[in-house]
């Protein structure tokens, strides 16, 4: 049986690492650095690839060490905001607000709840894949994410709370 | 309170969130060429890695394999008797006419009845013929005896002693009796029990005689024949010494 395709891995799972390598702390300089280096290492440990297992096991145990030791040759830098590729304006500002909403939301988690959350509920892993990416148990990553679901979700009630607030200081201020 | 469909909320923010996340295609493309880059390089490397070590070990094998000549060195370091066994003519040196071939002959186990018709043939003859039979197999030849031997000191003391005989016999033969009883003298000194000493002292009584000096020849007999029985040297005495008492 061949072995995987490195650059249909690349094609199909860049997004995947350079949200990770991000999630780590990795300043926005270096992380095209970081994922290169993640491909190179998985190009060196192609034997350990298979054509039917998800890559993103392997990507995410390569991605989390090089991110280590990427952010310990880097002085700590807050993660910047991408550009956001929505053309519409109010969409876009739509957008922006929401996701600005849960980057704060994740920053203000521990990193076992931030990862277990990103790797179910954004990247759409199965939560006993992301069990085994982050080496716990099964019932760990459960509660993490039920955790990590809850403070996103008390997030989205205070941004519509204050979102109500400000329509309705608009509506009074107009009569 | 977040409303019922909070799973649909989430995934509304979730899907916000991904949007500013997403990276721009030109900047995926620029990094996959620069890990292709580092790939190619890797596999270069690679190939160059294993070329030089095949180079690496194929170069050692040749230049410092252990040297199969090393078991056979000690092998054709014995080899000289093997060789005149199987090709005796060529080794060995070329006999003279009239030279006594010993030593190989002692090696041969000669049947008695041909031992009288050896006896009759010269002693190249018997060589070839010996060596006939050593090829043809009908005898057992043991050459390893055979290498010259390199000269003894005491062959080349013999040497010495039988050249200043003949020198000592020369002069007496000529009519010199003084050169003779001098050469007789060094013979004393540098051959005190040498091979020849029984005929030096003749040779000593000889001169004497021929030099008119006959009381020491008679004395000198006596002297030698107080130590030791001497078969000749009375009778030596009286033939040599008996032509200088005639024209008394």
């Amino acid at each position: 049986m061949g072995l995987p395709d490195i650059e249909h891995i690349y094609r199909v799972h860049h997004g995947f690492v350079w949200r990770v390598i991000r999630r780590f702390g990795v300043s926005e300089i270096a992380i095209d650095d970081a994922v290169q280096e993640v491909f190179i290492v998985l190009h060196r440990r192609q034997s350990e690839l298979s054509i039917e297992a998800d890559p993103r096991g392997l990507l995410f145990g390569i991605a989390r060490k090089i991110a280590s030791r990427v952010r310990e040759r880097q002085r700590p830098i807050a993660p910047v905001p991408s550009e956001c590729r929505v053309e519409d304006p109010e969409q876009r500002l739509d957008v922006l607000e929401k996701g600005r909403v849960l980057q704060r939301a994740l920053e203000g988690m521990d990193e076992g709840r931030r990862l277990t959350f990103l790797l179910v509920d954004v990247e759409g892993m199965s939560v006993p894949d992301a069990a085994a990416c982050l080496g716990v148990n099964v019932n760990t990553a459960y509660g993490r994410l039920r955790a990590a679901r809850k403070l996103v979700d008390q997030a989205i009630v205070r941004y519509r709370a204050s979102e109500e607030r400000g329509r309705r200081r608009d509506a009074s201020s107009r009569s | 309170m977040l409303p019922p469909d909070r799973d649909a909320q989430r995934q509304a923010f979730v899907a916000a969130f991904l949007a500013q996340e997403t990276v721009p295609p030109e900047r995926v493309d620029a990094s996959w060429i620069a890990i292709e880059r580092a790939i190619t390089r890797r596999r270069r490397a690679i190939t160059w890695g294993t070329v030089l070590a095949v180079a690496a070990a194929i170069v050692a094998w040749v230049f410092l394999r252990p040297p199969e000549r090393a078991t056979a060195v000690p092998i054709l370091a014995r080899a000289p008797a093997l060789e005149i066994a199987e090709h005796p003519r060529t080794v060995w040196p070329p006999l003279e006419s009239g030279t006594v071939v010993s030593s190989p002959m002692q090696d041969v186990e000669t049947p008695p009845e041909e031992l009288s018709s050896l006896r009759a043939t010269s002693s190249r003859q018997r060589f070839d013929r010996a060596a006939n039979r050593h090829e043809h197999g009908s005898l057992r030849v043991d050459t390893s005896r055979r290498a010259p031997a390199p000269p003894s000191p005491s062959d080349s003391a013999l040497a010495a002693e039988t050249a200043l005989y003949r020198a000592i016999r020369a002069a007496l033969a000529s009519h010199e009796p003084g050169r003779a009883l001098v050469l007789l003298e060094e013979h004393t000194q540098r051959f005190p029990t040498g091979a020849f000493r029984t005929e030096a002292e003749a040779a000593r009584v000889r001169a004497l005689c021929a030099l008119g000096r006959t009381a020491d020849a008679e004395r000198f007999t006596a002297q030698v024949l107080r130590a030791k029985s001497h078969p000749t040297l009375a009778a030596t005495l009286a033939s040599a010494c008996a032509a200088n008492e005639k024209p008394r």
